[in-house]
């Protein structure tokens, strides 16, 4: 049954995304392709124009995510559709579940759709290599990676994206157990959640200070080595996955208990 | 059989107490009319039926068990409000009743929206209210279900239709089955009841069977309803 409810989740989330998803690609692919352009003024302001909708549409695209990861979830869980979702014959751990793989796919391929995009707009061609090669002199200049680097500054920003949403999750979920301003205190209680979880890692992140100098030196410099700067984004990636399981078992919790439609 | 029982069923929201202390059984193969006033707590009922509130107090058991996946596969209910997903079109509203639903009669009713003239590839969004409540209630009375919940399934039908939605509700329903009904428009439906439910402020003022109760006061069950609620 999760596959089946997973399936049309995805389904009606994706007839939205799916437009934004090309219009993205279209506008990152002609911004990026050097033969639309001859090198006169007015096609470098196109080219300039391109790139700066882009920009936009990249933006736009993380948001509509987003917005829709959170409109689905409210709607399809206590809105009109949640009579057809709750009237289903599959359990509720079931519907959650669906819900947060569905918010797991949704961020991975936005979040693949808009780098695609940034790079067909502002690496194409024989700019991938230029970036290759800096890569590389980063790396012997460091001693490490800088890719790695990339790759953990992507999974810290993913988890607390997964993070972000776990908190919206919680506000509208302990909202609606509210009998009236459902919708107010949904945001109140999400926002404050999310307050909450970054506060605590903005405090564990000061206590390191005290222990490691070289994080101490963060807050004086602005500024850290890289192997340092790799320790400390593992573990904020390791806090935001830990603080969205967290988040995860407590809106499982309370939602099993049963939901008040209105 | 019972086949649905409310013991001690109680919802409050807040110090608003919707549902009082509700004792009701409902054997298997009745047609039975939940009347009562607006905001008499009838939605309230069917709702908890449903599963989509909690009680406060009490337990709702179908065929012996409590509100749960079980009880889901058995029940069909219709609410009355638009539920589906505007962006979906017929088809795809059926095929989806199809994967959740094993009682589902696809071919039931897929005849049926053709017999009432609605297209398989029109999108809901595009179908007008009176138009995407027919859809609804074709979805709901195609599965072969032991017990069907209608809150206010004429509520959006013109008075030439009722007598069409009527009769397919009951050309659908199964021998065994039972049917809840509520509606405001009892004229309309007296004909097809077995049983009547009065609720008025959260609480069963009478529950009986409709020839019954219609022989005792000389008088319809609409006209009954009219004087003990004084509209």
């Amino acid at each position: 049954m999760l596959t089946k409810v997973l399936k049309y989740d995805l389904k009606l989330t994706y007839k939205t995304l799916a437009g934004f998803y090309t219009v993205l690609m279209i506008f990152a692919y002609a911004a990026g392709d050097e033969r639309f352009f001859n090198g006169s003024y007015f096609s470098r302001f196109i080219e300039e124009l391109l790139k700066l909708s882009t920009a936009a549409l990249i933006t736009a695209t993380v948001v509509m995510s987003l917005w829709i990861v959170f409109q689905r979830f409210a709607e399809n869980l206590y809105g009109n559709e949640s009579y057809f979702t709750h009237t289903l014959p599959v359990s509720r751990t079931t519907v959650y579940v669906s819900k947060f793989l569905s918010l797991l796919t949704v961020l991975l391929t936005s979040a693949a759709v808009c780098m695609a995009a940034y790079f067909l707009a502002f690496y194409s061609g024989g700019r991938v290599s230029e970036w290759q090669r800096v890569l590389r002199n980063y790396s012997n200049i460091y001693g490490i990676s800088i890719a790695i680097v990339y790759l953990l500054i992507f999974a810290v920003c993913m988890l607390q994206m997964i993070c972000l949403v776990q908190c919206g999750h919680f506000g509208i979920i302990t909202g609606h157990r509210a009998n009236d301003g459902r919708n107010v205190k949904s945001v109140v209680l999400g926002f404050c959640m999310y307050l909450i979880i970054n506060a605590a890692g903005s405090i564990g992140f000061f206590a390191a200070g005290s222990f490691f100098p070289k994080v101490r030196d963060l807050f004086y410099n602005g500024t850290a080595d890289i192997k340092t700067l790799c320790g400390l984004l593992s573990a904020a990636g390791i806090y935001y996955a830990a603080s969205a399981a967290l988040l995860f078992a407590i809106c499982l919790k309370i939602f099993k208990k049963g939901v008040n439609v209105e | 059989m019972e086949l649905l029982k409310c013991v001690d069923l109680s919802k409050s929201y807040g110090d608003d107490e919707a549902l009082k202390d509700i004792n009701l059984v409902i054997p298997k193969g009745r047609i039975v009319g939940l009347l009562g006033k607006n905001g008499a707590g009838k939605t309230t009922l069917i709702k908890l039926i449903n599963d989509l509130l909690t009680p406060t107090k009490g337990e709702i058991l179908i065929n012996e068990r409590p509100v749960g996946v079980e009880s889901k596969k058995v029940i069909s209910y219709l609410p009355e409000r638009s539920y589906m997903n505007k962006s979906m079109s017929v088809k795809e509203a059926l095929s989806m009743f199809k994967e959740f639903y094993e009682d589902f009669d696809y071919e039931k009713c897929k005849k049926t929206l053709k017999k009432l003239d609605l297209d398989m590839e029109m999108k809901i969004s595009k179908m007008s209210k009176g138009m995407q409540e027919k859809l609804q209630l074709i979805l709901v009375m195609s599965r072969r279900a032991e017990l069907y919940i209608l809150d206010e399934p004429l509520a959006g039908v013109d008075p030439a239709a009722r007598e069409n939605i009527l009769d397919m509700i009951l050309t659908n329903l199964g021998e065994d089955a039972s049917l809840i009904i509520s509606t405001h428009l009892i004229s309309d439906i007296e004909r097809i009841l077995d049983d009547v439910i009065f609720i008025n402020e959260g609480r069963i003022i009478l529950y009986s069977p409709a020839d019954e109760l219609r022989n005792r006061e000389n008088a319809s069950i609409d006209d009954i309803f009219r004087r003990m609620f004084k509209c």
